[in-house]
């Protein structure tokens, strides 16, 4: 396992310190080391994430690559500590989500998506649809402060048009 | 705008793709003009009948109709329609013929269990609108026999639970056969599936299980054949007292667990040696592998104390195995009232694995009877490597239990790093 570190710094300037192997984590990280387009003392400017969010992606590979050791470590681990070690990492990453604001939330899934980390997409997904399966159009507007720019006869005339959805 | 409504469509849609029913994703049409026309593209459809037990039929169906033909996602992804007790064979072949614009990668069709008649498949599941599926699993269902060849060229994953064949063994062997590119099977046969040698001879096939359920009807005549040379995990359980014959050796093989209740289960072990782990339940230990077969690669070992066989066969295994460095003895299945108690003799010489290889023994539900007791002294006796020896005892008592630590406990150890725990 490589140590090597690399520095990645915000569009707000500030600059974080992460081993490589964890910045891996992006595919668009990957590829720039893979081409080496990255020079050991210059940091990588990365200009759509600001500081805060970027902490936080850091944060989740971080937790990651050491999970990614683990298996390579224990190919032998029974059933029970698969398990055990499954929900170690499930519980870590509702705690993950639960800590941060909605606006983060989706500041974070723009990071994940701008830095191509599929683990990190799906996680946010998964979070937000959580928030809308089983709920009614007008909790799901209230959840997410979504702005219903219909008309109260336009609504009504997609609702009677598609009465079969909304059955 | 708010931020859900400024997320890219492509994260939005794989938002929808997260949802567990296609209704969560319909109705977010009238949240706001952004929303109105998002839901048609959803690459992931699944249509619930189980999901709420108040749902009318009729709405549930007209709902299918409708979304499906509103559909216009290039490809979807998954299919997935999980369907109770009032749905029949017309509407699943309306929506076949609906869905067959896109391109399915994934279809699943999963019916209930409790029906009391059988929903027939339509045949336009063997047409050109289903040629690129990727994951197929029907369950619970009839198969059409067709005359003309079935095949599906990208099947990876194919899952076949309780179906019934119209056209039986010819049918079976034939579909099969014409899916190239086939990864992974699962078989769970039923009692009346009008099945009787279920042939399995696919060469680019990966992982293979195959069950039998338990109210099949036991039937010598009944089997399987494997054609599979690329196989590298086996899961096989079948008590029907069948047979399973192998044609080829299957030289990758990793992964294998095999609980039959067939009286020469022979060929089987013969052509997996290179197994590296082994889970058995047998009937019959002289039988299970003709002498002479070596499990070179053999590192995990488990097997099942249900049937009076298991002593023998273990200590077969042991000796074939060399390389064996973990060993775990278990009941998966509950032991018959009756049943004669496996009979302990010390073999001649101590198997290869005890003496340099075997690390850790762990027995679940020991009882202590006197041949456990055998059996554990002298793998502890024996067991030049072992570094932790785990043992569950069955017994309730707590004077009974002390009973069997002591006695283990004072049994000599040749490792003089062994850890001996009682949990």
């Amino acid at each position: 396992m490589s140590s090597n570190m690399i520095m990645l710094k915000s569009s707000d300037g500030a600059s974080f310190e992460i081993e490589e192997a964890a910045a891996r984590k992006s595919k668009i990280i990957a590829n720039m080391i893979e081409v080496e387009c990255v020079d050991e003392d210059k940091a990588i400017p990365l200009q759509n994430v600001t500081g805060n969010i970027l902490a936080l992606v850091i944060e989740y590979c971080n937790k990651h690559i050491v999970d990614d050791d683990d298996d390579v470590a224990t190919e032998e681990a029974s059933e029970e500590e698969e398990e055990a070690k499954k929900k170690k990492v499930d519980d870590w990453e509702a705690e993950f989500m639960n800590s941060m604001s909605l606006e983060t939330m989706f500041e974070l899934l723009l990071a994940a998506n701008y830095l191509n980390i599929k683990s990190l997409i799906d996680l946010v997904c998964q979070t937000i649809a959580n928030n809308i399966k089983d709920k009614t159009p007008e909790e799901v507007r209230k959840i997410f402060s979504i702005e219903n720019d219909f008309t109260p006869e336009e609504e009504e005339e997609i609702r009677k048009e598609n009465a079969w959805a909304f059955g | 705008m708010d931020m859900i409504s400024q997320l890219p469509d492509d994260l939005i849609l794989k938002i929808f793709s997260l949802l567990p029913s296609a209704k969560d994703v319909v109705v977010t049409m009238v949240l706001s003009k952004r929303w109105q026309f998002l839901w048609m593209f959803m690459p992931r459809l699944v249509y619930d009948d189980s999901y709420d037990h108040d749902i009318d039929y009729r709405k549930f169906s007209q709902f299918v109709d409708r979304s499906l033909i509103f559909q216009k996602a290039p490809v979807l992804e998954t299919l997935h329609f999980k369907l109770g007790q009032t749905c029949g064979s017309g509407d699943i072949h309306v929506w076949f013929r609906a869905a067959d614009k896109c391109c399915v990668r994934e279809l699943i069709i999963d019916i209930s269990s409790r029906r009391k008649t059988q929903i027939t498949l339509p045949r336009s599941l063997y047409s050109e609108g289903y040629r690129n599926v990727v994951t197929l699993e029907l369950s619970n269902a009839i198969l059409v026999d067709v005359s003309s060849p079935i095949s599906f060229p990208s099947l990876k994953d194919l899952s076949l639970e309780s179906m019934i064949y119209q056209g039986g063994d010819e049918f079976v062997k034939s579909l099969l056969s014409n899916c190239p590119v086939l990864e992974y099977l699962f078989v769970k046969q039923c009692s009346y599936d009008n099945v009787t040698i279920f042939t399995v001879k696919v060469p680019s096939l990966k992982n293979l299980i195959l069950y039998t359920s338990y109210d099949r009807v036991e039937d010598d005549a009944h089997g399987f054949v494997i054609d599979a040379p690329s196989l590298e995990w086996l899961d096989l359980v079948d008590n029907t007292g069948g047979f399973c014959i192998i044609e080829d050796n299957m030289p990758n093989m990793v992964d294998a667990y095999i609980s039959a209740s067939y009286s020469f289960p022979g060929k089987i072990l013969s052509c997996i040696t290179s197994v590296e782990r082994l889970d058995l339940c047998l009937l019959t230990s002289k039988d299970a592998y003709p002498v002479g077969s070596i499990f070179c690669r053999l590192v995990s070992l488990r097997i099942c104390t249900c049937e009076t066989e298991w002593l023998n066969l273990l200590m077969r295994v042991l000796q074939d195995s060399p390389k064996l460095r973990a060993l775990k003895l278990e009941p998966y299945h509950i032991r018959r009232a009756n049943q004669p108690r496996p009979y302990w003799s010390e073999p001649s010489s101590v198997p290869e694995c005890l003496l340099s290889n075997l690390e850790t023994l762990e027995w679940d539900d020991y009882e202590g009877k006197k041949e456990e007791k055998e059996v554990a002294a002298f793998i502890l006796r024996s067991g030049c490597c072992l570094k932790k020896v785990t043992i569950k005892p069955k017994s309730t008592s707590r004077g009974k239990k002390l009973e069997m630590i002591k006695k283990l406990s004072f049994s000599p150890r040749s490792s003089p790093f062994c850890r001996l725990s009682f949990n």
